[in-house]
């Protein structure tokens, strides 16, 4: 039993090291992009368009105007990597703040902040990212930045319920009644508890991220040629999805694998930090 | 801690009945509403004749056709906006005279003759007797006249109920009464366009009972003389039209048609190929090849006048040198962009289009030609560089165009920036194109409404500059100049195709834009329809159609 | 609580108060105009036409006079004409909706059922300790549905079951000729429902999946087992009782969100619903359409959280409110 228990942990912490050298090696290869690809990711050759995977030359085969795909999509990577995580997580680590704040102390504090909140969520979101693409110029920060500001709201709402429910709880009663101090219980207490949820959210909403530029540029709002992302990529792919289908599925499984790359390590840091989960 | 796995097995198992249950719900549907033939056949092409010959009581008798873009503007004739309502719209109304784009001559329709004053300041038409709008109104020179006064003049109250985007092609002629069955049209300079201009959208002649029964909303309501009368409109599904019966003229062989609304490339595929729709239009590039080896399916390919290029901002310092203009007119690769295209377009290499009046090839032809584009930049003092920026629209299907554009034009050594405008701000006076400060090159395109250069000079002649006109190119060449004016006011044919063919030669030498491509109008169909027809200025008619 | 629910329907006007402002100035501020985009589209230029055009539709006055002339007929229930459409914009939203609706609460039923039943099992089995490879699988299969773009999975499913088994119909909302009936409504429903579902259920399995695995792990469950109470009953009584809190959020917030409409399945299904009909008005500078549809989106989706949060007291009695 404690030899399967062993061996599992070993595969556990194997998948954990795949996992971050794999994206350690993305992350790296779009940093020294300029050093590693074959191609220019923007050069247009009509003559060798749309050649499958496994072209000489072309490992991953190219688009419909003959551009490399791997070299767009390691140059991509720049973009999108950016473009997925530090939105998630500052909209995520904003909704948390806002929320458990709002769900805690309740009352009018609470009240106003949910008004606030349901304009937001309830304001329509295509306005908002024509506005910020046709009057700031239409750019991949633009994309995201409306992006992120249509996610935070939902995040406050997910963490306010959840703490919602918390206060209730008997350990949050014997903190108050052990007499500790407001933010002491919010810090202390609550926001550990939302840990899990959150995470889980940011892991999903890494690939929303990323989708959700190709959400814009499925509407013509998304990033501005030449620049390559994932986004773009997979929405260039739309076209050709029963003729050439590895323009859409290269950049989508390389999305995948990034996710589930994330996920693994989410999984296991939060194990790492709630050494309560091993006991049971 | 340890839960039952046994009982969530079956409550997985729970779900899968549940959503087979789900799935089994539809299959008695299909047999008794829509089709008989859900059963074992695989073959697409015999589940759809199953289907249809279910849908219609008779034999088939009602064409589908998908529309690629929703009806803005109602359905009358004078306020559709786009070629999407006009291809619904002109079945129901008709015109005086009509355009024949196959002899690029004109023909009478509820005209039963016309003649044209010699002098080119009038015509006189005799409206055709007998002919009643669907509602009953009978045709007569106070219906044309009531609908001549509604588009153009804008104190009357009709006028007011409605918006007429195609009213300036007819704002400044003159209509008058001569006998109940005669109205005469006249100017006061010679135009040798008048006839033309009779048989464009703006002269389509409505019925005016219902004008006035429906007032702001007889555009969703279009009563009209034609050989299909409307019979509904759902916006964003369906608009619906039946044969009318009573037509004065040749009676069309198909007696329903439903134009089904779907804007979307690779659904509309996936309902041809279900059967669901009759007629697809606008077949994306890449799937031409793949349709036209699917059996039950035929593709057509119908030449149009539509052109499209990249127009130059000739206020531009560097653009004003005739040089960088030609030059970049080499460095074009359109033969390539043509076999991206795979038949949806044909390279472009003439001012005007062939097949069309007046039209003149021994003109300066540019072919692919990257070192004499270089020698022109380096003789116009480029040689070390240029930097220009292009301004397109969001539309995907441009993507292929400015991406070769850009990479052409990197090889000659001029920098591209590429800027996307959404289309409603593209021809926007202040942001978009029709600003000549917001760009140094930009797509644009031109259908002319009716076969003649003439329909051109708005986009050449210096007077018609943006943001007022639709020279956005702020083009200027005197020589043209001179020739559009004379061109403008000539009865004489003969003399006056010749004035036409001299500037063609003109423009194709100073060019105001790099020529480029011209559309095919690529349509899909079951292959029992017969008889389309889509005309080139990118007008479907339908009434030739039948099914075999 | 009735005085609650009172507080919370009075507290709806502030909030359309706020979005009509917003999106009346906002939609004015892109560059653009009605009047230009329909000239363009006619390849004529017409000066005449403009200025009739603009005083027509009053977009010639002051801005601010135009929004108190617009709230002034809101205020008599007239949502003024659709300049594109040519149709009054209440009937219009009052077709497009029903669609919507449709969709979202198709949806909406793929999501809960899914995400609740392989969610609880998933979370079940990882807390088992047992079945590592089926943890393992069902911990990774949401994550790779979560990356499949909306319209991949929407036209594989087209091709499937349309084009290839003629199981069901590709496109559009009802058949467009022939008798419609609800059957033939479901039938065009189930394709897009699943779609729209895909990349929600997944979500939301692991998001049961994560809370309760939470839940079995707080002291009271652990108590409860340890007093002898039949797991079942500890899992439908308590765990899932307790799990289903940032269900029910995750779901009303995401059944708001549909009911504004889903642009990509709508375009691809060919469905006239809210999204399509908001995102082409928003594109052809539609303003009536766009102001009358983002204040009917907006109501809707206040109700539905209004709704949501009378639930979490359903759910779990101990919250109260004041």
């Amino acid at each position: 039993m404690t030899d399967k228990n062993k061996r599992r942990k070993k595969l556990k912490n194997k998948l954990f090291l795949i996992s971050v050298i794999f994206i350690a090696v993305i992350a790296l290869s779009a940093i020294f992009a300029e050093y590693i690809v074959p191609y220019d990711p923007d050069y247009v050759d009509i003559d060798s368009r749309l050649l499958p995977v496994g072209s000489p030359g072309h490992i991953l085969g190219t688009d419909n105007v003959g551009r490399d795909i791997a070299s767009r999509l390691i140059y991509g990577a720049r973009v999108s990597l950016i473009a997925g995580i530090v939105p998630s997580i500052l909209a995520m680590l904003i909704g948390a703040i806002i929320g458990l704040i709002s769900g805690y102390i309740g009352g009018v504090l609470d009240n106003i902040i949910m008004r606030i909140v349901d304009i937001m969520l309830a304001f329509p979101f295509m306005l908002l990212a024509l506005v910020f693409v046709t009057v700031l110029g239409p750019s991949l920060k633009n994309a995201v930045l409306a992006v992120m500001i249509a996610t935070v709201p939902r995040n406050i709402r997910l963490i306010r319920g959840e703490t919602l429910s918390l206060k209730e709880r008997e350990f949050v009663s014997a903190c108050k009644i052990l007499g500790y101090s407001k933010p002491r219980i919010l810090i202390g207490e609550l926001f550990p508890n939302v840990f899990a949820t959150a995470g889980t959210i940011i892991v999903s909403d890494i690939s929303l991220m990323i989708q959700a530029t190709a959400g814009l540029s499925f509407l013509g709002l998304g990033v501005q040629p030449p620049i390559s992302d994932w986004g773009s990529m997979v929405n260039e792919g739309r076209a050709y999805l029963n003729t050439a289908p590895h323009i859409l599925l290269a950049p989508c499984t390389l999305i995948a694998l990034i996710c589930f790359s994330f996920a693994i390590i989410g999984d296991e840091l939060y194990k790492k930090y709630n050494p309560q989960l091993s006991k049971i | 801690m340890r839960l039952p796995i046994k009982i969530m097995i079956v409550l997985l198992l729970c779900l899968a009945l549940v959503l087979s249950a789900f799935g089994c719900k539809t299959t008695p549907v299909a047999t008794t509403s829509e089709t008989t033939a859900v059963s074992e056949t695989t073959a697409i092409e015999t589940t759809t004749a199953d289907e249809k010959t279910s849908d219609n009581t008779s034999s088939k008798d009602t064409l589908i056709f998908n529309l690629d873009v929703d009806i803005t503007g109602g359905l009358d004739a004078t306020q559709t906006l786009e070629t999407t309502g006009l291809k619904v719209s002109t079945l129901i109304s008709e015109t005086l005279v009509g355009i024949d784009w196959e002899t690029n001559e004109a023909y009478p329709i509820l005209a039963e003759s016309y003649d044209v004053a010699s002098d080119g300041k009038s015509i006189t038409f005799k409206i055709r007797e007998g002919v009643k709008f669907q509602d009953g109104t009978e045709l007569n020179a106070d219906a044309v006249l009531f609908n001549f006064n509604r588009v153009t003049d804008t104190n009357n109250e009709y006028n007011k109920q409605g918006n007429f985007p195609y009213a300036s092609y007819i704002a400044d002629l003159k209509m008058e009464k001569i006998d109940d069955f005669t109205v005469r049209v006249s100017t006061d300079i010679p135009d040798p366009m008048l006839l033309w201009k009779m048989g464009l959208y703006s002269s389509y002649i409505q019925s005016p009972t219902a004008v006035e029964k429906y007032g702001k909303d007889y555009t969703l309501n279009p009563v009209g003389t034609g050989p299909y009368k409307f019979i509904s409109y759902e916006q964003g599904v369906k608009a619906v039209l039946e044969r009318n019966e009573d037509y004065w003229g040749d009676k069309p062989a198909i007696k329903n048609i439903i134009f089904k609304i779907n804007p979307d490339n690779q659904s509309k595929i996936a309902d041809l190929l279900a059967g669901n729709v009759d007629v697809i239009t606008r077949v994306p590039a890449d799937q031409i090849a793949v349709l036209e080896k699917t059996s039950g399916v035929k593709v057509y390919k119908f030449p149009t006048m539509v052109n499209e290029f990249w127009v130059f901002n000739c206020s531009k310092e560097a653009l004003k040198d005739k040089r960088v203009r030609q030059a970049l007119n080499y460095a074009y690769d359109k033969k390539k962009l043509e076999e991206v295209n795979q038949g949806r377009l044909v390279a472009q290499y003439y001012p005007w289009v062939e097949g069309a009046s007046a039209f003149n090839s021994d003109v300066q032809r540019y072919d692919y030609d990257p070192e004499k584009a270089k020698q022109l930049l380096k003789e116009a003092g480029y040689e070390n560089g240029l930097k220009l920026t292009l301004v397109t629209n969001p539309d995907d299907s441009y993507k292929p165009w400015y991406l070769l554009l850009q990479q052409n034009l990197k090889d000659v050594g001029v920098d591209l920036e590429i800027k996307v405008i959404d289309s409603a701000s593209f021809y926007d006076p202040k942001v978009g194109v029709f600003n000549k400060d917001t760009f140094d090159l930009c797509l644009s395109g031109w259908a002319t409404p009716y076969p003649d250069l003439g329909a051109y000079f708005q986009r050449w002649y210096s007077k018609d500059k943006s943001p007022d006109g639709w020279n956005i190119s702020q083009y200027e060449n005197a020589d043209a100049d001179k020739i559009m004016e004379q061109a403008k006011n000539m009865m004489d044919k003969a003399q006056r195709d010749k004035l036409l063919e001299e500037l063609q030669v003109i423009i194709a030498d100073d060019p105001p834009w790099i020529f480029s491509v011209r559309n095919m109008f690529v349509v899909a169909a079951r292959d029992d329809v017969e008889g389309l027809y889509i005309r080139p200025n990118w007008i479907s008619d339908l009434t030739r159609a039948y099914f075999k | 609580m009735k005085k609650y629910i009172i507080k919370r329907l009075i507290s709806i006007i502030p909030v359309l108060i706020g979005i009509s402002i917003v999106v009346f100035f906002l939609i004015r501020m892109i560059p653009g105009d009605p009047a230009s985009l329909m000239l363009s589209s006619s390849q004529s230029s017409d000066p005449q036409f403009i200025a009739k055009f603009n005083a027509e539709y009053g977009l010639d006055k002051p801005i601010i006079v135009q929004y108190i002339m617009w709230m002034k007929k809101m205020v008599t229930g007239d949502m003024g004409d659709s300049i594109f459409l040519r149709d009054k914009v209440i009937s219009i939203i009052l077709k497009k909706f029903p669609v919507t609706l449709t969709l979202t609460i198709g949806a909406s039923l793929v999501v809960v059922v899914v995400g609740l039943l392989i969610g609880v099992f998933a979370a079940v089995i990882s807390s088992s300790g047992k079945y590592k490879a089926v943890d393992k699988i069902l911990s990774a299969v949401p994550i790779a549905v979560l990356t499949i773009p909306d319209f991949a999975l929407g036209l594989f499913l087209m091709f499937v079951f349309s084009v290839k088994l003629n199981l069901l119909p590709p496109v559009g909302f009802e058949s467009v000729s022939g008798n419609t009936n609800y059957l033939d409504v479901i039938r065009h429903m189930i394709l897009p429902s699943l779609t729209l579902a895909g990349a929600s259920s997944a979500a939301t399995v692991r998001l049961v999946r994560s809370s309760v695995l939470e839940v079995i792990r707080e002291e009271y469950i652990i108590a409860a087992n340890a007093r002898g109470i039949k797991p079942i009953r500890i899992l439908f009584g308590h765990v899932l009782r307790n799990a289903l809190i940032p269900v029910v959020t995750n779901t009303g917030v995401m059944f708001g969100s549909m009911l504004g409409g889903a642009v990509i399945v709508e375009t691809i299904f060919a469905l006239p619903g809210m999204g399509k009909m908001m995102v082409d008005a928003i594109l052809m500078r539609d303003y009536p359409m766009v102001q009358g549809g983002a204040l009917f989106i907006a109501f809707s989706y206040v109700l539905i959280n209004l709704i949501v949060d009378f639930s979490y007291s359903l759910i779990d009695p101990r919250i109260k409110y004041e």
